[in-house]
């Protein structure tokens, strides 16, 4: 199709727009990259501005690896983001599959004691008693249990699975499947968008744990890496004799370790996500 | 199908393995003990030696920390510790859900106080005298400072010298050709021309003579941008509480603070202060003082004249020579020095009141505070292990290379420090600046933190209002004028006749007021 004058004008008046939106969103990035990147003395130096870095180093990287317990507190991250997440998956999926047939026992109550938290949480102290008391404190467990199904996530997955065909269940039913049969080789393989969905929420939550960690987790050695950033940057307001301020591109090291991760499993998972989102949300 | 519950199980497992914790036994009564073995005369027998869960360290101990070993050692106990980095949550939660550890450290005196009213705290009256040392360590007036209704609740802690005052640009002073300034309309030329002479030598206009940090005075930890024109005029932070003519009053509704907010505002309106300065941090104030874009700022030697922080000071002008004003800046109504907190460090220890019907333990805890509160145990918290750490030379103590690596001894001195000896023998090569700011410095005390806070208003909030509208005033949105205004609005919107009511009474108590 030939294009007009004027759509082609539109179409790049659009595009330059967003290609200027896209640098904006960038900018931010790329700064924290270079400075993280850049040589302390040369940051000054050029006064702060440091887009492209002249000169590479790696040193606020050593410092921040050099943190106590940064790598232990790392690895704690990468556990529950990764476990943890999959363990989330498993729970919604076959909590909101039989939430999502339409002749389940109960199926209301079931539905409704399950939203019951979207609409009222138990609160910090109460929380914090039942992790006590079922012997999670100081465990990873104890990030991961708590959360294992949120409501949210269950409404959006029991309203994916409503909106799949259901002659695909029949059709499996009549060749002798049972329902887990029927949920592991029929529900899932069609439901790739509302798993990517679900398992990019848990993780990113996972991922940035801060709150949970330093309530249940008293020990160095069991928290997640969130904690170990913020008693780092905290550290800069306190008036101590010993304490060595870090320095900005020493933080920056650390907010690069402890955001890209998870940005890199953004496009991978971008596709599904918008797909999942909007069929969970729209059809019920 | 089969895949699917292997692999679920491997990692439910996993999960169940993330979650093993250190082994720790626990009797019926919740008293966690640990066995170690130990050989006596006939051979073979174990003994039992006590764990003491200790909260709120804020400090994180490296694994490397050979102090907590040594102090364990040394008492015969286990030490649970628990670092918080100074946040009170956890302990707030761990208190409410009855999971109180056996001792904690309480961050502020009002805290102390509402944790008294809930009676979680141990009266220490009974058990002093099992703590000698504890007890000799600190004077009347600082045991008043945690008792409530005749019984004692907490430990105080020893108060730290000074660490703040003025730091100027001396090669900008030099180059100025100016003598050190010893008055405002002297220290206003000198900043006009810090401002204007581009000194750095970028070709920019981007130089501004005084910087720092403005806020709650509590949060500033010394770096409070006006502090060096609050004391000048005999005052401290705006919304800090003083005692003038033997009453409790708010600063800022002091006549003199407004004649000292007159004075900002001259210089402000000559352009000599950062516009920055309300949303400066502690790492921008210090890239900008080595960025040449600042000539005077206010902080504390450990900010600015520790070897590490000099070398980011020259680091882009290698001729940067940044030191504390020589000469103070007199008024008719003070001398610009520093404001301290007559409370120091808030922060206390205090004792599970249930220990109580633990003797037990009890007893293993006043042993430790008791030994804490020994010469012996205040080189090991403060220098580390001697002949590893430091040695002793002529009765002195002298540094060896590895005390750089206790950072973090900070957190663990748990009865502060006898800070002069401390900062003069870690910081050898600040000894100037550390004896100048303990000595030479004027410090004007205030009392706001401790005093209890009435539990029917929010004083937070008068203090954000007063921090607010007094930055406006500075900064000249608000016109002079209006502060008769601002002061009845502090006593008629928010009670602040209230809050001093209650000042007077907290300040008469601990004996402050006669």
């Amino acid at each position: 199709m030939v294009k007009s004058r004027s759509e082609k004008i539109y179409q790049f008046v659009i595009a330059s727009i967003l290609i200027l939106i896209g640098i904006l969103c960038l900018f931010p990035m790329l700064y924290v990259v270079s400075v993280s990147l850049t040589p302390y003395e040369e940051y000054l130096r050029q006064s702060g501005v440091v887009l492209f870095p002249k000169k590479i180093t790696f040193e606020a990287y050593r410092q921040f690896w050099k943190e106590p317990y940064v790598l232990r507190c790392f690895i704690n991250t990468v556990l529950i983001s990764t476990f943890g997440t999959a363990l989330n998956i498993i729970a919604t999926v076959l909590m909101a599959y039989p939430l999502s047939k339409r002749d389940l026992v109960f199926k209301k109550f079931f539905t409704i004691f399950a939203l019951i938290p979207l609409l009222i949480t138990g609160g910090m102290i109460p929380t914090y008693l039942i992790v006590k008391n079922t012997g999670l404190l100081n465990s990873l467990a104890a990030l991961v249990i708590p959360t294992l199904i949120t409501p949210y996530t269950l409404l959006i997955t029991k309203s994916f699975f409503s909106s799949i065909n259901g002659s695909l269940f029949e059709s499996a039913r009549i060749d002798g499947a049972g329902e887990f049969r029927v949920l592991c080789s029929i529900a899932l393989p069609v439901s790739k968008p509302i798993i990517a969905t679900i398992g990019l929420m848990y993780g990113v939550s996972h991922w940035n744990e801060y709150f949970s960690s330093l309530m249940y987790n008293s020990e160095s050695t069991m928290r997640t890496l969130q904690v170990v950033l913020r008693e780092m940057l905290n550290r800069a307001n306190k008036m101590e004799a010993d304490i060595a301020v870090p320095t900005r591109t020493l933080q920056m090291a650390g907010v690069i370790v402890s955001a890209v991760p998870i940005i890199l499993v953004y496009p991978f998972l971008q596709k599904h996500f918008t797909q999942g989102i909007m069929l969970g949300a729209v059809k019920g | 199908m089969k895949k699917l519950l292997v692999i679920s199980l491997i990692l439910v497992l996993v999960t169940g393995l993330c979650s093993c914790g250190k082994k720790e036994t626990k009797d019926s009564g919740g008293e966690t003990t640990k066995q170690t073995a130990s050989n006596d005369s006939q051979g073979n027998t174990s003994t039992e030696v006590t764990t003491i869960s200790l909260v709120g360290v804020p400090a994180t101990i490296p694994d490397s920390d050979l102090i907590i070993p040594e102090l364990e050692k040394r008492v015969g106990i286990d030490l649970d510790i628990t670092c918080t980095g100074g946040d009170e949550k956890l302990l707030v939660t761990r208190l409410a859900g009855g999971n109180i550890p056996d001792v904690f450290r309480v961050t502020t005196l009002s805290s102390l106080a509402s944790y008294y009213k809930d009676e979680v705290l141990l009266n220490l009256n009974d058990y002093l005298d099992q703590m000698p040392n504890v007890k000799n360590m600190f004077t009347d007036q600082q045991w008043s400072r945690v008792t409530f209704d005749g019984g004692i609740y907490g430990i105080p802690r020893r108060m730290e010298g000074n660490y703040g005052c003025w730091y100027i640009r001396y090669d900008w002073l030099d180059k100025l050709g100016v003598p050190d300034p010893t008055n405002f309309d002297e220290l206003l030329e000198v900043a006009k021309l810090m401002t204007t002479s581009d000194l750095d030598g970028n070709g920019k206009n981007d130089t501004y003579a005084i910087s720092g940090r403005y806020g709650a005075t509590a949060s500033t930890f010394g770096r409070g941008a006006f502090d060096g024109f609050w004391t000048a005029y005999g005052v401290t932070g705006p919304e800090t509480i003083m005692i003038k003519d033997n009453q409790a009053v708010m600063s800022c509704t002091l006549p003199e603070f407004r004649l000292a907010v007159e004075e900002i505002r001259r210089f402000v309106e000559a352009g000599v202060v950062d516009p920055e300065i309300l949303s400066n941090t502690s790492d921008s104030i210090t890239e900008k003082m080595s960025m040449g874009k600042v000539g005077i700022s206010y902080g504390g030697w450990a900010n600015y004249s520790k070897p590490a922080q000099a070398k980011i000071l020259t680091a882009v002008f290698p001729e940067a020579s940044w030191g504390p004003f020589r000469a103070e800046i007199k008024t008719d109504y003070g001398v610009s020095g520093a404001s301290n907190s007559a409370s120091g460090n808030d922060a206390v220890y205090a004792i599970n009141a249930d220990l109580a019907d633990e003797p037990e333990k009890l007893e293993a805890v006043l042993k430790l505070f008791n030994y804490i509160a020994t010469d012996e145990c205040d080189n090991l918290l403060s220098f580390g292990i001697e002949n590893e750490h430091y040695k002793v030379e002529n009765n002195t103590i002298v540094k060896l290379d590895k005390m750089d690596e206790l950072s973090y001894g900070w957190g663990i001195q748990f009865l502060g420090r006898q800070d002069m000896i401390y900062c003069m023998t870690k910081f050898a090569d600040c000894a100037d600046y550390i004896k100048h700011c303990a000595e030479d410095v004027t410090i004007y005390t205030h009392y706001g933190q401790m005093v209890e806070k009435p539990s029917d208003m929010n004083v937070s909030d008068i203090e954000a209002y007063v921090l607010e509208q007094v930055a406006q005033f500075m900064f000249g949105t608000q016109d002079m004028d209006k502060w008769d205004d601002f002061i009845d609005a502090l006593y008629t919107s928010y009670s602040l006749q209230d809050y001093i009511d209650v000042a007077n009474e907290s300040l008469k108590n601990l004996g402050y007021i006669k």
